[in-house]
Formats: C-alpha cells, sequence, structure tokens
C-alpha cells in the first residue's frame, strides 16, 4: 500500500485546473440525466436514514425507558439490551455496504451521465 | 509492578516512535505547497483514508475511554458505540461525496461556498479551535496515563513530553505523513485489538454468554451492569450522550478535513464505508474486552487500571500475558500501550493540522488578508498555531488533572461539534434559503450554549456536591443541538441580505457530481 500514488501528479495551484472550463450550473441541473441521479440518491437517503434514525431512536428510549425489560438475560449474562445494540451496530454496517453498493451501481454511471450530457449541451465549456 | 520493568517498555516506545517518525520525514521530503501540507495533495485513496479515519476512532476514546467505561458501568459504555457509529451512516449518505466535491481544505469552505466568506469562516475557525483545544486535552491525557502507566515519570511531565513530541510530527508531516502515520497505527491497532481479542475468548473458553455472566459477578447490581442504568442515571443522560455521538463525530473538524485528502468522491464514499467497517469490527472487539475485563481481572489488578478506568485495556493486556511481573505480561502490555500511545500521537497530530488549517487557510489567508496570502505566509502560520494549540492544550490537561474519564471528555467535545457545526453545515447544503446570517448565528448560538450548559452541568461545576450544579444533565447534547438550529432558523428568516456570488445551484451541482471539483 502507497499514500500518495493513487493519482500520481501531486497537485498543483489547484484552482489553476478548473479556471479554463466555464459552467452554466442552472442548465445543468435542467438536465434529465441530473435529474434522475438527484431524485435516486435521494430517494435511498431517504429510506436509508429513516431506518437508520428510526432504529436508533427505538434503541435509545428502550435504554432509557424499558430499564427492565432490557436487562432481561436471553443466553447466559447476554441482555436483551446487549442483542440490541450489537444488532444496531450490524444494522448500521449493512446499510452503510448497501448506499456503497448502489452508487457504484447507480449513481456513478449517472454521474458521467451527466457530465456527458453537460458537455453535449455546451452547459460545460 | 511498574518500577522494575522500565527498560522494556521505553525501549518498545522509542522502536515505535522513531519507526513512525522516520516515516514521517521521509514522506514529507517533497512537500511545499499548502495543498501538499494540508490535504495531501488530493492523493489519498479510500482505504488508506478510511484506516486513518478509524485510527482516530480506535486509540483513546474508544480503546482505553470505551472499554474502561464497560469495565467500570457494563453495558451503558456500549451506547456510546451504538451512537458513535450511526456517524458513520451520517458522513456517508449525507456528508462525503458532498465535501470532497465542493471543499478545499476546511469545513468552512463548505459553510462558506455560497455565503458571505468572511463572517462565516471567522466563526467557523473559532468553533474549530474550540473544539480541537478540547479534543486535544481528552487525547493527550490518555497519551499522558499510557506514558505514565508504563515509564513512570510524573503526570505533568507525560503530558508534556506528549504534547512535545506531537508538535514534531506536525512540524515534519503535514497531512500526508499524518495520514501515513495513521494508516500504519491503525493497522498495528486493529491486528492487536484482535489479538487481545482472541486470548480473551480463548480465557473464557470461547463461552460468551459465560463471560457477560461472570463479568457481573463482581457488580453491585446484575440488571443494571448487563442491561442499562449502570452509568446513566437519567433517561435524558443516555439520549444526550447519544446525540452527541451521532451527530458530533460526524462534525469534527479533523475528521471533516479526512475527506478533503483523497482523490475524488467515489474515494470520498469508499472511505466513509472503510472507516464504517473497521470501526464497526473494533466496537465489537471493545464489547468483548470491557466484559472479558471485568470476567477476567482479579481484585488486586483491577487496582492499578484507576478510578475513571482509563487504563482497562492496558491492564487487561498485561494480565492475559501472563500477569504482572512475568516476561509476556509485561511485553503484551508494552506492545499494546506503545501501539496505542503512538496511534494517540497521530490523533493529536491531525487534530492540529485541522486547527492550523482553520487558523491559517480559513482566518489569515481569507480573513485577516482577505485571500492575498502567499503560500509559504500560509504555512508559517499554520505551523504557528499548531505551537500554540500544543502549549494550550498541554496547559488545559494538566490543569484538568486525570480523574476523568476520556470518553466522557470526548462526548461533551462532541457535543460542542454537534451542536455549532452540525446544524450549519448540514442546512448549507440542504437548504436553498439558508444565507450567511442563518450561518453565524446558528455556530454561536450552538457553540455559546454547548460550553456554557457543559460549565453549568454536575461533572464540571466546581464543588465536591455536584448536587448543587445550575444544569442538569452531564452532556447538553439534547438541549445544545437544537439551539444550534434554531439559530440557523431565526438567522436565516430575520436576515435580508443578499449572498456572495456562488449560487445554490452550483453547490448543489456540483456537491452531486463533482463537477468543478478540485483535483
Amino acid at each position: 500500500m502507497t499514500v500518495g500514488t493513487a493519482r500520481g501528479a501531486p497537485a498543483e495551484a489547484p484552482q489553476a485546473a478548473n479556471r479554463s472550463e466555464t459552467y452554466d450550473w442552472e442548465a445543468i441541473r435542467e438536465l434529465p440525466e441530473y435529474r434522475r441521479l438527484v431524485e435516486r440518491r435521494r430517494r435511498f437517503v431517504a429510506r436509508g436514514t429513516a431506518i437508520a434514525l428510526g432504529t436508533l431512536a427505538i434503541f435509545t428510549a428502550l435504554v432509557s425507558f424499558a430499564r427492565d425489560a432490557m436487562a432481561t438475560e436471553l443466553v447466559g449474562g447476554i441482555t436483551l439490551a446487549l442483542a440490541l445494540g450489537v444488532g444496531e451496530m450490524l444494522l448500521t454496517a449493512a446499510l452503510g455496504a448497501a448506499y456503497v453498493r448502489i452508487a457504484r451501481r447507480d449513481y456513478e454511471p449517472l454521474e458521467r451521465a451527466v457530465v456527458a450530457a453537460a458537455e453535449r449541451t455546451g452547459a460545460v465549456r | 509492578m511498574i518500577a522494575a520493568v522500565q527498560a522494556l517498555p521505553l525501549s518498545v516506545f522509542a522502536v515505535v516512535v522513531a519507526i513512525t517518525l522516520t516515516i514521517t520525514w521521509w514522506v514529507s521530503r517533497r512537500q511545499r505547497t499548502a495543498s501538499e501540507y494540508l490535504a495531501a495533495g488530493r492523493s489519498i485513496s479510500g482505504l488508506q483514508n478510511g484506516l486513518a479515519i478509524a485510527g482516530e476512532y480506535v486509540s483513546a476514546s474508544t480503546f482505553l475511554g470505551v472499554t474502561g467505561l464497560i469495565f467500570l458501568f457494563g453495558f451503558d459504555g456500549v451506547i456510546y458505540l451504538v451512537g458513535a457509529l450511526s456517524a458513520f451512516l451520517l458522513l456517508l449518505f449525507v456528508l462525503a461525496e458532498r465535501l470532497r466535491n465542493v471543499g478545499e481544505y476546511t469545513m468552512a469552505d463548505v459553510l462558506a461556498f455560497r455565503l458571505r466568506r468572511r463572517p462565516v469562516r471567522a466563526v467557523a475557525a473559532v468553533s474549530t479551535l474550540v473544539i480541537v483545544c478540547g479534543y486535544v486535552l481528552a487525547q493527550l491525557l490518555g497519551g499522558a496515563l499510557l506514558f505514565e502507566t508504563l515509564v513512570g515519570i510524573d503526570f505533568a511531565p507525560a503530558v508534556i513530553f506528549t504534547a512535545a513530541l506531537m508538535l514534531i510530527y506536525v512540524f515534519f508531516g503535514g497531512m500526508r505523513a499524518t495520514t501515513w502515520v495513521q494508516v500504519i497505527k491503525a493497522s498495528l491497532l486493529l491486528v492487536f485489538g484482535a489479538l487481545l481479542t482472541l486470548l480473551v475468548l480463548i480465557e473464557v473458553g470461547f463461552d460468551l454468554p459465560g463471560m457477560f455472566s461472570d463479568a457481573a459477578a463482581g457488580a453491585d447490581d446484575t440488571a443494571s451492569y448487563l442491561g442499562p442504568g449502570g452509568l446513566f442515571t437519567r433517561p435524558a443522560d443516555a439520549i444526550s450522550v447519544v446525540v452527541a455521538y451521532a451527530l458530533g463525530t460526524a462534525a469534527m473538524p479533523h475528521v471533516l478535513m479526512r475527506f478533503f485528502t483523497v482523490t475524488d468522491s467515489q474515494q470520498a464514499r469508499r472511505s466513509a464505508q472503510w472507516a464504517l467497517v473497521l470501526i464497526g469490527g473494533f466496537f465489537l472487539m471493545v464489547v468483548v474486552l470491557g466484559f472479558g475485563a471485568a470476567a477476567i481481572l482479579s481484585k488486586g489488578e483491577a487496582g492499578a487500571i484507576g478510578t475513571a478506568g482509563n487504563m482497562t485495556a492496558p491492564v487487561l493486556a498485561e494480565s492475559l500475558g501472563g500477569g504482572a511481573e512475568s516476561t509476556g505480561g509485561d511485553i503484551l502490555l508494552a506492545v499494546i500501550a506503545a501501539v496505542t500511545f503512538a496511534t494517540i500521537l497521530a490523533v493529536v497530530t491531525g487534530l492540529v493540522m485541522s486547527a492550523s488549517g482553520a487558523v491559517a487557510h480559513d482566518l489569515w489567508a481569507n480573513v485577516v488578508r482577505r485571500g492575498d496570502a502567499s503560500d509559504a505566509e500560509t504555512l508559517r502560520v499554520a505551523r504557528l498555531t499548531a505551537v500554540a494549540v500544543a502549549i494550550a492544550g498541554a496547559g488545559f490537561t494538566i490543569a484538568a488533572g486525570k480523574g476523568f474519564n476520556i470518553t466522557f471528555l470526548v462526548a461533551l467535545v462532541f457535543a460542542i461539534a454537534a451542536s455549532a457545526n452540525l446544524p450549519a453545515l448540514v442546512m448549507s447544503l440542504a437548504w436553498r434559503r439558508f444565507n450567511t446570517a442563518g450561518a453565524v448565528t446558528g455556530m454561536i448560538f450552538g457553540l455559546v450554549a454547548s460550553v456554557v450548559l457543559i460549565g453549568l452541568s454536575p461533572p464540571i461545576w466546581p464543588g465536591a456536591d455536584s448536587e448543587g450544579a445550575p444544569f442538569a444533565l452531564s452532556n447538553p447534547a439534547i438541549v445544545s443541538v437544537p439551539i444550534g438550529f434554531v439559530g440557523c432558523l431565526l438567522g436565516t428568516l430575520l436576515s435580508r441580505r443578499s449572498e456572495g456570488e456562488r449560487s445554490f445551484a452550483e453547490l448543489e451541482v456540483r456537491s452531486q457530481t463533482g463537477i468543478g471539483a478540485l483535483r
């Protein structure tokens, strides 16, 4: 593993690379490809956040207000609280993995399509 | 247990420090520009960055602090872990890619993108400085405790020594070297954490249900040790800690800064994912280590851990290696402590880097010199800031003493970050009408509310009997985060001033697609 070679040459004066291009941001926003990208991403993030926040809120409420029930021992010294806590962590990891997978499959091609369309229509010059 | 075995741990310490310093020197030879120094030339890969983020997380606050909290209080320590892991989902879903696409060096770049830059940068730099100083305090405490335990010198010199070492890394290194060192140390800590976990499992005969039962045997009340209620006596305390961790982690300046070092938004996304997986795995190990320590350690060994529990993991390592005075115990203790110490050094280095960025890039180059500062001048200010933060951090740490659990202190810092930074950051990315007045008001409201409430809370309020404290909760997040959001709303709705030159459309398109992002 080598830090520093993922993109070869070190970046020079950062903004210079982009100065030759001009962008019409409003026009890019109106592109159908862009609409689709934003819509898809928003839908997944809204659902994923709802699941993550919802379960986290339930977990927090349970450990705060249902202490006796949460102290129920399931197997040996493993309590309901412990099982739910570990379960919430596993769910968090699963949601993260789902996002990355969908991003690679759906969002990255759409991002490239937006760039191509923007160049085709003259929104990026 | 300490005095007789100073030579071995000292030499392990020296070897770890020497190796990482050599790397730091070697990596930083071609460091000339501010982009190199503050953002590693935007050349870090997703896995490397994920490891570096994990390195920040699995050292003092988790490995030392949470292991100790679980050892002392049982399940309530796990609540910290659940809250903290959620933060990486927030980073992944909302912040990582957008930050990389929009920003340059600091969080304030994103905040100020379409707002008037000088007021926003000035306030963001102040909040970054407050957060960094608080977090440096917590990390220096961990580093100094390890050093004190192992080498047997007093607390105050240990703090000063740790801060001095940190400065050496900052001066030589910059962001690329910090990343390198963090990657190596994170890998080492993950490997040794796994080894310790394995040793615990062997010790308890792979009987996890039995291990938890044994862990509760020494507790006053089994139900509140294996279930909730051992640490957070009031329900609002647990909720507040979850809010602070879930929102604050995602708003820490040094974590946000890491997302500017990667090549593009895909790598930013991958680094958040790697961080989530690595840290999640380590958190599961910490659960086993904390309860395992309670099941395995005898009363005599528990004495070395300290009332705040911070030394649980190293003492457990010594016990698993064969106990105090045995060669195996000494070696395992020395290695675990040295690796943890090294990770802490890299964390404070990263923190000081983000403070340097805030002062040099935001305050000096953009506010004082109005974008007219040369690269060399920016670098000079960055290094001066590092010295100032190191001195302030060491001073605060010595003044605070070693009576606080590290995780408890970190939770307070996260509460400040969640209150001051997160509302403005999220609203500037998502709300078209959000304006400069909203950002400035929101950050000031959140910062002042969280700092004042911490000062009025039971653990900090002066006097032995904390019952008299004016604010009842030990963590203010549940109150101060809403205050931060209200500040953003009020400021935005009450101000009519028009905004900076860049539009919400530019921010949105850039953050969504990466068009126009810095390479």
